[in-house]
């Protein structure tokens, strides 16, 4: 079962964590929340919170621009 | 994590906790004078001294800057703590004896009154006690170092160079707002606001995020807008080869931590606001130019904005020198960088596809990355000379003269021309987001992105999935965002710079703690109560209004409201071919397996049937929405619920585009 990233699939592999995660999608951006199945990780927690095979990860990014 | 003990209460904290902050999470309180949230600890006032043990051995430290490595007891009360402390505030309370925070402090120890006079005492309830928030929250917080110490012993004091305010100084209020004794008093409003003190209050909402986040958020102190350069490129956003592509490998040499580190020198704000402490606008000191009229010489740019920078790359030039210097030249010509460089994409796709060639452009080679060729025409720009004079002209009336006079395919030139209304699209790439397609191609004023930048809800966070969605958001933000405009104000201190706990807010795209501040200051200016709703009505109604006179002047309907399909989809199979994963799993979810066996030329019709008709969809959703009839005018209704109905010729003018 994949996880589940902004409602879009993504293959899940053992030991990803927030931080490899948001690497891997290149979310760079800083002003951004994580949730995982609606608990909110916060930033300090990100290298060291494994996402398990099915999770539901919201990874919301506030507006910006202009 | 490490064992402290404080008072016989045992935790854990992270290594670097400060006493104070490990004793605050034990519930156990120091007193403190100098400390506060905003500033670095620096032991100032030494009134939050405590006593620690650490392999047998004891001393006493000021807690609020004691970072705690190793195991550690603490004793808050102990007799030597108490003693240190005491001594400390019994001498404040000696100099300052009607000062509040001291008498509480003191209070809190045990005195009432000192035992002994000071030969310097000042009886005044809101005497500077000289504890240095001040000078602190202005060097290190607001950075603008106006305040300092002069003096030493007795005559020591907080001042300003030689004795006036000079002109770093913002008058950001944060020193009035952080003194704990109330020594420092802002003039008085000189424009007559309702509350002044109340639309300080607001501003202190966002300087206090500024000083304790912005490091961590946008960093728009220290890199402005350019910090979206690497942000728009990883999210394949950026603007390549006029809007092509979304990202370049190259983007890392105009990335904001090269202006940042490299060229801008000026830490200053450079005008644009006296008073804001966000300062985003930077500028590179000292910068030699190489071309133009000012050859040699040796000038400040002020920028580069995020703008200037994708503009440049959206023309394929990723030279921070070169960019600097068409930054300076638009400035000091009077030309709008986005449209100088939106326009030169244009021109560049245009000889590259043979539309234009060195014949028509007096000898300029103008392929995609051609910076000297692109710097010269904006000279002759300016000049009114050459091939200047047709590119000055915009992309509009460009693509008319392409397709009269060059012969060249009208229906190519309007795909690939991207301005709508006439003005040059700012940049970003859109085609992954229905919403911001709309925000551009709906705006008044052409396709701007100020009324509404949706692309991280739409694209990224896919908050707004249905046409419902994309059609609210298309009528919430780009009423809020006019209201700025409404009341000269800016918008990056909205949401640029949000709350700590705003992730948490019901709806937090709306960031609802500084919407309330802008309540707050509208409040406090006019004397007027408002809700967060009411400035969306003050909007509405100029909204619809402006609408209204866009109609009066032949553009203010539906036809008026169509994009350029760059900003909507691929148009060349080569646009097509280089996000190909992406394009052919979206036509398989849309059409199922039969896709696969189809030619390029045929995915990419098939692309654009679905994209064009989604796009006439959200049109529909967000008139609809905002109250309009399917041309996208103003319902006669709808004039009349905001009051603007009794305009003289207003609605004779809505019933003769069929409004009802």
């Amino acid at each position: 079962m994949p996880i589940l990233v902004n409602g879009q699939p993504r293959e899940w592999t053992a030991g990803l964590t927030v931080s490899m995660l948001l690497e891997e999608m290149k979310f760079s951006f800083p002003l951004k929340t994580v949730f995982v199945n609606g608990k909110r990780i916060p930033k300090s927690e990100h290298s060291r919170k494994t996402l398990s095979d099915g999770d539901k990860i919201e990874v919301i990014h506030m507006m910006s621009g202009g | 994590m490490i064992k402290v003990t404080i008072d016989d209460k045992r935790l854990e904290v992270e290594p670097g906790t400060t006493i104070m902050a490990a004793a605050e999470k034990a519930g156990i309180f120091i007193p403190r004078l100098c400390s506060h949230e905003l500033l670095e600890p620096y032991g100032a006032c030494r009134v939050c001294s405590v006593e620690i043990e650490q392999n047998g051995r004891t001393k006493v430290v000021t807690s609020c800057n004691y970072p705690i490595r190793s195991e550690l007891t603490v004793r808050t009360n102990s007799e030597r703590a108490t003693k240190t402390r005491s001594m400390v505030l019994e001498m404040m309370l000696a100099r300052w004896p009607k000062v509040k925070v001291v008498k509480d402090m003191a209070a809190h120890e045990g005195i009432t009154q000192a035992r002994f006079s000071h030969p310097l005492v000042d009886n005044n309830e809101n005497a500077c006690i000289l504890c240095g928030r001040c000078v602190n929250i202005c060097r290190n917080g607001v950075r603008q170092n106006v305040l300092s110490f002069e003096g030493r012993g007795s005559s020591r004091q907080v001042s300003m160079p030689y004795q006036q305010v000079p002109a770093e100084c913002v008058g950001c209020g944060a020193c009035e707002w952080i003194c704990p004794t109330g020594a420092i008093k802002m003039i008085d409003d000189p424009n007559g606001s309702a509350d002044w003190d109340r639309i300080r209050r607001a501003g202190m909402v966002v300087t206090r995020e500024l000083i304790l986040f912005d490091d961590d958020q946008c960093q728009m102190r220290r890199k402005g807008t350019s910090n979206l350069v690497d942000v728009m490129n990883d999210y394949d956003l950026l603007p390549v080869h006029n809007y092509r592509f979304g990202s370049h490998p190259d983007a890392k040499f105009v990335q904001s931590e090269v202006f940042a580190s490299k060229f801008v020198t000026n830490g200053l704000p450079d005008g644009c606001a006296l008073g804001c402490d966000m300062a985003c606008a930077h500028a590179a000191d000292d910068f030699e130019l190489q071309t133009g009229p000012d050859k040699g010489k040796r000038v400040i740019v002020d920028g580069p904005e995020y703008e200037t920078v994708g503009g440049s790359t959206n023309m394929g030039i990723f030279d921070p020198r070169w960019i600097l210097e068409m930054n300076y030249y638009c400035d000091n010509y009077g030309i709008d960088t986005i449209s100088f460089c939106t326009l030169m994409a244009f021109v560049m796709e245009c000889y590259e596809n043979g539309i234009l060639d060195k014949e028509k452009t007096g000898g300029l080679e103008l392929n995609f990355g051609a910076k000297d060729a692109a710097m010269e025409v904006l000279h002759q720009m300016a000049r009114g000379e050459g091939f200047g004079l047709v590119a000055g002209q915009g992309i509009r009336r460009m693509k008319k003269k392409f397709a009269e006079e060059y012969g060249a395919d009208p229906k190519f030139l309007q795909d690939i021309g991207m301005e709508a209304k006439g003005l040059e699209y700012s940049e970003y790439v859109t085609k992954e987001s229905l919403a911001q397609q709309g925000g551009y191609g709906i705006a008044l004023k052409g396709a701007q992105h100020d009324e509404a930048w949706l692309i991280f809800m739409d694209m990224v966070n896919k908050q707004i999935p249905s046409f419902e969605d994309k059609a609210e958001a298309l009528h919430y933000f780009p009423m809020w965002r006019t209201w700025f405009g409404l009341n000269g104000l800016c918008k990056l201190p909205w949401n640029d710079i949000e709350p700590e706990d705003n992730a948490q807010e019901k709806e937090p795209h709306k960031v609802p703690k500084h919407t309330q501040a802008y309540c707050d200051f509208f409040a406090g200016v006019t004397g007027r109560e408002v809700s967060a709703d009411d400035l969306i009505t003050m909007s509405e109604r100029v909204y619809n209004f402006q609408r209204i006179f866009n109609l009066k002047m032949g553009f203010g309907t539906r036809e008026h409201d169509a994009i350029p399909y760059r900003s909507v989809g691929p148009v060349t199979e080569e646009e097509y071919l280089s996000r190909q994963d992406r394009y052919d799993e979206q036509l398989k979810e849309l059409e199922g397996d039969s896709v696969a066996g189809m030619s390029t030329a045929e995915k990419l019709q098939m692309l654009r049937k679905h994209r064009e008709d989604r796009y006439a969809k959200l049109l529909d959703a967000v008139y609809l929405r905002r109250g309009w009839t399917s041309n996208g005018i103003p319902r006669i209704e709808t004039a009349k619920k905001l009051g603007i109905d009794k305009v003289d010729g207003l609605v004779e003018l809505l019933k003769e585009h069929g409004a009802h």
